[in-house]
């Protein structure tokens, strides 16, 4: 009787451990990669920076770029002796907007003979390889890359004659088909989305200057209720057990999932236009010029996660779009600063060990 | 003589005063005409802050055209712009591609590019 029992427990326990109860079992790569693989919620781009264990590659122009550290020279990923590095033949150009790092790869999502194809190439930047082919043309495209998969609607963010409301996911690593996860027809016309670990965010504009934010559980396939905010993604970090965001004008907020409950935690900073990025340790609150010839150079200010000011600089540098986010990123030891983050990679940087001294310097990347 | 030189200042200063009350819908287009292997192509770009078209036609209508159109936006609301994926039309004898603005977005500038068969033709970047 005892022996059966034991045999029948044994059995039992083999079966569970099989069973994937959430998506980290689904994550198949080199454990100590994920804090490459993440959707990087906080840059002050989209999916236009990344990090590995060789180093930082940045996307610009349709360009991909490498530097060792993310503050060394950042050159374009091809070491063909002959190539000029300044159009399509070069392999550094992939005509994309967007780039993922899993397991030793390099992906990304470009045109190939009238469709929009997923592509992987070494970190080198050698042997570019179409591995699936993703949306026609005419459905067109929108997608993010999580740990290994790549999340995707057929339609554009934000805008209009988008037509199929599915949200589909696919394996980046192996042959499989794109598997609908979720419809997004009864939440309305989303302007945005993006995957956070188990669950996907996304963004309904609702009135002026309104979001609502949807989540969904990849783990539990459910939805729950959104959260109005007034204030668009830039401005917004969420995790499992809550949501930040920053409104110009207004100050801090935070919305607990579990209370369901709206606080106003801070003030505004000041009467100026900021984006905020939330990170472990602080968070950036970074101006934006508000007229194309402004005289006044835009202000950088830190912050604990407790909303106390740690120290501010002045990014007294000609910025080139003024309109664009001078934050790209923090990484462990700096945080990089762009002039033009849509046209080049980052070219100046602040050192974290100096947060706190009152004399931050603002330094130039090497070249 | 000195009358009409002060109706012509009058009426200059009312119109630029005008131009500073009324702000008209802001858009750009270009327009560019040329030939390639002895055949006419012509290449049309407008964007507003809502719209954006690329249009290319040619003469010849064996070979296969494209029609490319990137758009930078940002989310109304917020200042950081971001590049959507690019969009494309691709016919014979006429491609043409656009792209509609929804409410929570403003198109902030644009890249058309142009191609006949693997060559490219012509492109422009506009403004709104």
């Amino acid at each position: 009787m005892k022996k059966s029992l034991i045999i029948i427990l044994i059995i039992l326990l083999l079966a569970l451990s099989s069973c994937n109860f959430n998506t980290l079992d689904s994550f198949t790569g080199d454990m100590n990669d994920r804090k490459f693989t993440h959707y990087r919620q906080s840059d002050g781009c989209f999916s236009q920076f990344i990090e590995t264990y060789k180093g930082t590659y940045y996307l610009a122009n349709s360009f991909v770029y490498f530097s060792s550290d993310g503050i060394s020279e950042y050159l374009k990923l091809c070491s063909r002796p002959d190539c000029k590095h300044n159009n399509a033949d070069c392999i550094a150009y992939v005509n994309s907007n967007s780039i993922a790092y899993y397991n030793g790869y390099i992906y990304y999502v470009s045109i190939y003979q009238g469709s929009y194809w997923l592509f992987k190439m070494n970190m080198d930047g050698t042997d570019h390889i179409n591995v699936k082919e993703l949306a026609s043309i005419k459905e067109r495209f929108t997608g993010f890359f999580e740990h290994g998969y790549l999340y995707f609607y057929k339609g554009l963010i934000g805008m209009q004659g988008n037509t199929d409301k599915f949200i589909y996911k696919i394996a980046v690593y192996d042959n499989g088909d794109a598997e609908i996860i979720t419809d997004t027809s009864d939440i309305g016309e989303i302007c945005m989305f993006y995957p956070q670990n188990e669950y996907l965010y996304f963004y309904v504009y609702t009135d002026e200057m309104m979001y609502s934010i949807y989540r969904y559980s990849t783990a539990q396939f459910r939805w729950e209720d959104p959260i109005n905010i007034k204030s668009g993604p830039g401005n917004v970090f969420i995790n499992t057990d809550k949501m930040f965001w920053y409104v110009n004008g207004e100050g801090f907020y935070e919305y607990t999932y579990e209370t369901k409950r709206i606080e106003h935690v801070a003030d505004s900073i000041d009467s100026g236009l900021y984006g905020v990025s939330y990170n472990d340790e602080y968070i950036y609150a970074f101006q934006y010029f508000e007229t194309k010839y402004s005289s006044v150079s835009p202000m950088f200010y830190i912050f604990d996660r407790q909303y106390n000011l740690v120290d501010s600089v002045l990014i007294d540098i000609k910025m080139e779009d003024y309109f664009s986010s001078l934050y790209v990123t923090e990484l462990e030891d700096i945080v990089l600063i762009s002039t033009s983050i849509l046209k080049r990679p980052p070219d100046y940087y602040l050192v974290k060990s100096e947060f706190g001294s009152g004399d931050i310097t603002l330094r130039k990347n090497s070249n | 003589m000195k009358r009409y030189t002060g109706i012509i200042a009058n009426t200059v200063i009312i119109i630029l005063t005008l131009s500073f009350i009324f702000v008209f819908p802001s858009a750009s287009s270009d327009f560019y005409e040329n030939e390639h292997n002895n055949e006419n192509y012509m290449c049309r770009s407008a964007l507003t802050t809502g719209y954006g078209k690329s249009k290319i036609e040619y003469s010849d209508s064996t070979v296969l055209l494209t029609s490319e159109l990137t758009i930078t936006w940002r989310f109304n609301g917020s200042y950081t712009q971001y590049v959507a994926p690019m969009v494309c039309g691709i016919d014979y004898s006429v491609a043409e591609v656009e792209a509609y603005g929804g409410s929570a977005i403003t198109f902030c500038s644009s890249i058309h590019n142009y191609k006949i068969g693997s060559s490219h033709v012509y492109f422009v970047g506009l403004i709104p």
